[in-house]
């Protein structure tokens, strides 16, 4: 059984279809991309399933239950984290907090604890806190913990990123065009945190542009053209499709 | 550790005025500093509110106005007539209820502060919850308007019911004893006594909130200010947080409005009106925002000033001024940008 099954998923925006029946699994452990040229759906896709936007039909069912229309932060409490196109770290944040901030599920300190500071609470606290350490570690930006997040390089914002995602543990991992404004030397440098991640056996879903960067990491692919699903398969096969290359790779 | 030391340096502080006024024969001053403590109680709740959590609210007078009003309604209320009543028979048995007379030698029996203060805390919470559920929804200017709305109300039923002594306001609010030989109010022999209790709950607040801000749910509460969509999607249920933060906030206004009614002995509608609600935010706002000791010092000091009469019937177009200054050229604050402009001094001439 696949970690993430999608099932004839719809969302129309007025008579427009969005997305029409689209369906394909994520197996465990996978790197799956979506991909489609400009347009195609595939951002509404990615919506869909992180809970940013009501799908209007089909399902979604994820270590299988179902997670349709659920709003974001339940989706996220479920163990599907995701990252955003242009990064959104926490500015008025340390570094640190940001991380410790993405294991909010992994707490269970409330309000009264907290003004308290009872020792649960402070115990969870040290707890989380070496937890996100560890974490920047296995990102090696240990050093930038202290830092304000605000004031940080485009690469050095990713790996926050990630780390923050990452810190709760998630069985899912959605990113959201992660190449996006990188070149050619900073993309190699993406694949390999992102095969980095799979490593610690993390299941990645990932909305990406970069043709280059998805031949590279991803097991298999779903193609989407005018928010339909016009091909799934593994990279050698989606190169080689004939209806891929006349709606997309023909175009580039 | 370090928030220990704060906050033991504050006490320190409120130490020694209290000893460096009563020396010089000084006492005076600590009617003031009492006042602008308790005020002061609002402005940090506030700035939990809008400088970690990141909303607005120009309507948090009311708050401080629903548990002034409701203490002064609940501890004038005469219940004489009524000691037939097995409820009030109950509270007199309960010491809930105590006998007494009013200034004409009229027989009085009036409610302990005690029930008020947690009806005041019971209606706060009620309220803070039935206006905080739909208006949190709002973002931005769009908050502020809405909660601006939500003071006029509370400000216009206060001026017009009668049960709130309309214009008048309530007075003879009795004191609130504490334990015995400590009590909030009491007039001027009372004066130094009165000027702990309101530190001690100032620092006892502060310490709270300190707390609260390096806790998982003021974590939570700085990632909603940072970026909604980052902290939904992270886990965190943005309108809950919302919520309590509102309630907190709203708390610390009602508990100060509490306390200062029984010291002052009454409370009038100025208290609910609008500029008062603009004043916190003024003060929120040049004490740099996301930053409560800021806040705390800026609000001692211009409470202060303003209690004392130094500026005057300029007293609201202070508050005024100073928010149109903060906003054009100190948004961080007055303490901040100080001190940025100081290091950048400081390492100028270590260059040189």
């Amino acid at each position: 059984m696949a970690l993430l099954e999608v099932n004839n998923l719809s969302k129309f925006f007025g008579g427009l279809k969005a997305v029409s029946a689209v369906s394909f699994d994520v197996p465990q452990g996978n790197i799956k991309a979506i991909i489609g040229p400009n347009g195609a759906g595939k951002t509404t896709l990615f919506n869909l399933i992180a809970g940013s936007i009501r799908p209007d039909c089909g399902s979604v069912r994820f270590k299988n239950s179902s997670i349709f229309g659920l709003p974001p932060y339940r989706i996220a409490q479920r163990g599907i984290l995701r990252t955003f196109q242009n990064i959104k770290l926490f500015p008025n944040l340390s570094v640190l907090e940001n991380v410790m901030a993405g294991m909010h599920v992994k707490g269970r300190a409330g309000l009264a604890a907290g003004m308290l500071r009872l020792p649960q609470a402070r115990a969870e606290e040290a707890f989380i806190s070496e937890k996100a350490h560890e974490m920047l570690a296995f990102f090696n930006i240990g050093e930038l913990a202290k830092r304000n997040a605000a004031h940080l390089s485009f690469g050095q914002q990713r790996a926050v990123e990630f780390a923050r995602a990452l810190a709760s543990g998630p069985a899912l991992l959605l990113l959201d065009e992660p190449a996006a404004g990188l070149n050619t030397q900073e993309t190699a440098q993406l694949a390999s945190q992102i095969a980095h991640i799979r490593g610690k056996g993390v299941t990645i879903l990932i909305v990406e542009h970069d043709m280059s960067l998805i031949m590279d990491i991803s097991d298999e692919i779903v193609v989407v053209s005018s928010g339909q699903k016009i091909a799934e398969g593994k990279p050698s096969d989606i190169q080689r499709n004939a209806d891929v290359v006349r709606v997309y790779l023909g175009e580039e | 550790m370090k928030r220990y030391i704060s906050i033991l340096s504050l006490a320190a502080v409120v130490a020694v005025i209290q000893l460096g006024s009563t020396l010089c024969g000084r006492e005076y001053y600590l009617t003031q500093l009492t006042m602008a403590a308790y005020y002061s109680l609002v402005a940090v709740g506030l700035c939990m509110l809008m400088g970690y959590a990141g909303q607005i609210s120009l309507g948090h007078a009311a708050f401080f106005a629903i548990g002034g009003y409701t203490t002064a309604v609940l501890t004038t209320m005469n219940l004489q007539a009524h000691t037939s009543s097995r409820i009030v028979s109950l509270l007199v048995q309960c010491g809930l209820a105590k006998p007494g007379t009013d200034l004409y030698g009229v027989a009085q029996l009036s409610l302990s502060p005690w029930i008020a203060l947690g009806g005041a805390g019971i209606i706060t919470v009620v309220i803070a919850i039935i206006i905080g559920i739909p208006v949190l929804k709002l973002k931005g200017h769009y908050l502020a308007m809405a909660t601006l709305g939500f003071g006029i109300i509370v400000y216009r039923i206060t001026l017009g019911t009668g049960l709130f002594g309309q214009a008048d306001g309530i007075s003879g609010v009795p004191q609130f004893t504490i334990v015995p030989g400590i009590a909030i109010g009491g007039g001027f022999a009372n004066k130094v006594i009165n000027y702990y209790i309101a530190w001690v709950m100032v620092i006892c607040g502060m310490l709270l909130l300190l707390n609260l801000i390096d806790s998982r749910v003021g974590r939570a509460l700085k990632s909603i200010h940072g970026s909604e969509e980052a902290a939904s999607a992270i886990g965190i249920h943005i309108p809950r947080y919302k919520l309590m933060v509102f309630i907190i906030s709203a708390l610390f206004a009602s508990l100060a409005g509490v306390c200062l009614t029984h010291y002052n002995g009454g409370i009038g509608p100025s208290e609910a009106g609008v500029m008062k609600s603009v004043r916190y935010v003024a003060i929120v706002a040049v004490g740099g925002m996301a930053n409560l000791w800021g806040t705390l010092i800026m609000s001692v000091l211009l409470n202060y000033l303003s209690l004392r009469g130094y500026f005057g019937s300029y007293d609201d177009a202070v508050f005024g001024a100073i928010l149109i200054g903060i906003m054009l050229f100190a948004p961080d604050g007055i303490i901040k940008t100080i001190r940025t402009k100081v290091e950048a001094r400081v390492k100028v001439k270590v260059r040189e």
